[in-house]
């Protein structure tokens, strides 16, 4: 429930960013915007690589761990 | 895994109809050229925020697998991990789809904004962008996340 709530809050910033990005007023502050914008997702894009592979790496040490001494009975 | 309505994929395709609305219909908003920016702007906001919200979803699936394991669930732990993360690498793909469409798009700019045919060029990468803002929308929906 927590990591959706979060996510969404991750929605609500973009609406903002996304009212910010059309009011723009001219084609020089859209074009800055844009640039802006994409060094935004070359950030989320690395830091949520390696989010994810440290959660799947943690996910996949403890089911190997469970594998290699499995519980008796 | 939340299992989504058909309501909710609505409201999420609606979301990125609107998107395309405004980039087309706002007339007043400025010359082509500006609209093109602002779209390709929201292609990149929109895949950011693709990105953001469904690692945290991942990283919360991921955690709950790793408490089933450790708490003696193997089984379910495995039957978790193996139903999750193609679910996932669908909506990655999705926010991808869109991050390399507004990277193509910025790309393109010079050579739009040069084209006899720029609007045409224009309108057509802002209806890409915003079809794939809808695949994104329902990807997200898929695993909760609701426009």
């Amino acid at each position: 429930m927590n990591a959706l709530l979060e996510a969404l809050g991750d929605l609500y910033d973009a609406i903002k960013e996304s009212l910010a990005i059309w009011k723009a007023g001219n084609e020089a502050e859209a074009l800055e915007r844009m640039r802006a914008a994409a060094g935004a997702l070359r950030s989320a894009r690395s830091e949520t690589a390696e989010a994810d592979a440290q959660a799947v790496k943690d996910s996949d040490d403890a089911i190997a761990e469970v594998e290699k001494d499995p519980p008796q009975g | 895994m939340t299992r989504v309505s058909d309501r909710a994929i609505l409201g999420a395709a609606l979301a990125g109809l609107v998107f395309f609305a405004v980039a087309m219909a706002c007339a007043g908003c400025g010359s082509i050229m500006e609209r093109y920016y602002q779209a390709t702007a929201q292609g990149y906001t929109s895949a950011t925020a693709c990105y953001r919200a469904a690692s945290r979803v991942n990283v919360a699936k991921e955690l709950a697998i790793k408490n089933l394991a450790t708490s003696s669930k193997y089984a379910e732990a495995r039957a978790a991990r193996d139903s999750w993360r193609p679910t996932y690498a669908r909506v990655r793909k999705a926010c991808d789809g869109l991050a390399v469409a507004a990277e193509a798009a910025a790309a393109a700019a010079d050579s739009v904004k040069a084209a006899t045919s720029r609007d045409a060029d224009a309108v057509g990468w802002i209806a890409r962008l915003a079809t794939l803002g809808v695949e994104v929308a329902k990807a997200l929906a898929e695993i909760g996340v609701k426009l």
